[in-house]
């Protein structure tokens, strides 16, 4: 009872949020899937690319982390990050993919 | 008598064979005089290309080595009696003789001396007390009528034919003293073993008891030494043994009149200890990578190599191929990652293709042939390994492809999100 209460008073709390930040959650539930995937696969079959499965599941779990923090810039109802635009915060984002693919694609072999 | 037919034609092939000069040996009589009991035995070395020189064993001009040289190949000793010896040979310059590779044939009897049984002792061989003598009552032989039980006709010859010749179907008869080696010799074998019904006993001494009295099997009669340095000495129990008596004996062993076989055997194993045969050499050896002729600095894990030795079996100086099945090869560090058996080609080319163990390192090839009767061969050859250089790991492998997919993907996604990010209203 008490539980479908609270799943009920989130959600319409989270509706409310701007359609921005639910975009950015659902690529998060999508890297969290993919990595997901990832890690069942490497169960099954071993880990005989060691570098291979770090460098698929890094890639997801980097850009999860990544993404994260952008949405927690973006956010208006966040007051920590209230100086800096999301135009700023999102150019900050495609320089850390871009490391972050770069490292993924080195290490993958 | 079973050698004769044999020795004009073997005398002609060493004629043409020996290339290098006859080797000579030295030959300690007790009295110099008595040359004439063994004229068959050193009859036949000579004819087999051995120089032979009969001097006795107290003479004072004797010496084994001069000006650092040694004067002789072989060293036979057929003086049992003696304490000493004369000139300026001792018992440190027979070891050392031995171990500078040269080789020595020693005989006893059941008169052997201190000084004999202690330079026997030195090879290893543990020969039995002073005044005892081999007795087998149900193996002995009858010479000229008269019944002797110290008269072994029944021993056990090793079924080694390279170091005693083939098959024999008549008896080696022996008289002398008995001795024994450590089960777990390496280096010494039995070429001539006592009938499990015999036994070693001082007939003016009480009986011992076993296990302190030489019984049956572990008795040797002859035995023979190849040291490590592959320098051979054989030390058989019995002199007269060597002698034309017996060479020519007709003697009866439980009711049958038989010839005997001591001119062969004792012939054989004679050569067989002075390197005369079964010698082996190990030469060329080398090693490449499968479908390259030359040989590499070191190999890379998981690479395909050949490894080849040429071995050579002389025999009598004359070099022929040597066929075995058994010369095993290991690829060791610290462990042996591969140990096969050499193949060989018919030609005396010992050759194995394997794959390098999937780990990095310095490994070793390394060859430790013991086989019974030919002498030792040891070889080593370091070689490194290295690991995958960092463009030679396998790539596009398929089992990681949902892997290469789910980075794609999430490229994918990034992509998609700026678009939107970047792009709504």
């Amino acid at each position: 009872m008490v539980l479908s209460a609270i799943i009920g008073a989130f959600s319409d709390e989270y509706k409310k949020s701007p359609v921005r930040v639910k975009v950015l959650d659902a690529f998060l539930i999508y890297a969290v899937a993919t990595a997901g995937l990832q890690f069942a696969y490497m169960i099954l079959v071993g880990t005989f690319p060691f570098n291979a499965f770090l460098a698929g599941f890094l890639s997801c779990v980097g850009f999860f982390a990544l993404t994260v923090c952008l949405r927690m810039q973006v956010d208006p109802a966040n007051k920590d990050f209230a100086g800096i635009s999301p135009e700023r915060a999102f150019a900050d984002y495609c320089l850390a993919n871009l490391v972050l693919h770069l490292v993924v694609w080195n290490y993958m072999g | 008598i079973m050698a004769r037919p044999l020795l004009l034609p073997l005398v002609l092939l060493a004629a043409l064979g020996v290339t290098s000069a006859s080797k000579s040996v030295l030959v300690l009589l007790q009295n110099v005089n008595t040359a004439d009991k063994y004229s068959k035995f050193f009859g036949s070395l000579r004819d087999y290309g051995f120089d032979v020189s009969v001097k006795g064993v107290k003479d004072s001009t004797l010496k084994l080595k001069e000006y650092g040289t040694w004067l002789y190949d072989d060293l036979v000793l057929f003086a049992p009696q003696t304490e000493g010896f004369g000139g300026k040979i001792d018992r440190q310059v027979i070891l050392d003789f031995v171990d500078s590779g040269h080789n020595v044939l020693m005989a006893l009897n059941s008169d052997a001396s201190e000084s004999m049984r202690n330079l026997a002792a030195e090879f290893g061989i543990d020969v039995d007390d002073r005044g005892s003598k081999v007795y087998d009552h149900f193996s002995h032989a009858t010479l000229n009528g008269k019944e002797d039980h110290t008269l072994i006709a029944g021993g056990n010859i090793v079924d080694v034919p390279v170091m005693v010749g083939g098959p024999y179907k008549e008896p080696v008869l022996f008289r002398g003293i008995a001795s024994v080696i450590p089960g777990d010799a390496e280096l010494a074998t039995v070429a001539l073993g006592a009938p499990s019904t015999s036994y070693s006993h001082a007939p003016k001494q009480a009986m011992l008891e076993p296990p302190s009295l030489m019984v049956g099997s572990s008795i040797s009669l002859v035995t023979a030494v190849q040291a490590r340095n592959n320098a051979r000495v054989v030390v058989a129990g019995s002199l007269e043994m060597f002698t034309d008596d017996f060479f020519d004996a007709v003697v009866t062993v439980n009711g049958v009149s038989t010839h005997t076989a001591n001119w062969a055997f004792t012939v054989t194993l004679a050569r067989w200890a002075f390197q005369d045969r079964g010698v082996l050499v190990a030469s060329n050896m080398r090693h490449h990578l499968l479908g390259s002729d030359e040989q590499p600095w070191g190999y890379r894990v998981n690479d395909d190599v050949e490894f080849l030795v040429d071995v050579v079996e002389v025999d009598g100086g004359v070099p022929k191929p040597f066929a075995a099945d058994d010369i095993q090869l290991e690829f060791i560090m610290l462990n042996p990652y591969i140990r096969q058996p050499l193949q060989h080609d018919g030609n005396g080319t010992f050759s194995l293709r394997f794959k390098v163990p999937d780990v990095y390192g310095v490994f070793k090839y390394y060859i430790d042939y013991a086989h019974c009767g030919y002498s030792y061969i040891k070889l080593t050859h370091q070689v490194p390994v290295r690991p995958f250089k960092h463009n030679e790991y396998e790539r596009f492998l398929v089992c990681a492809y949902p892997y290469y997919a789910s980075a794609i993907s999430i490229m994918v996604g990034f992509f998609a999100l700026g678009f939107f990010y970047l792009y709504n209203k």
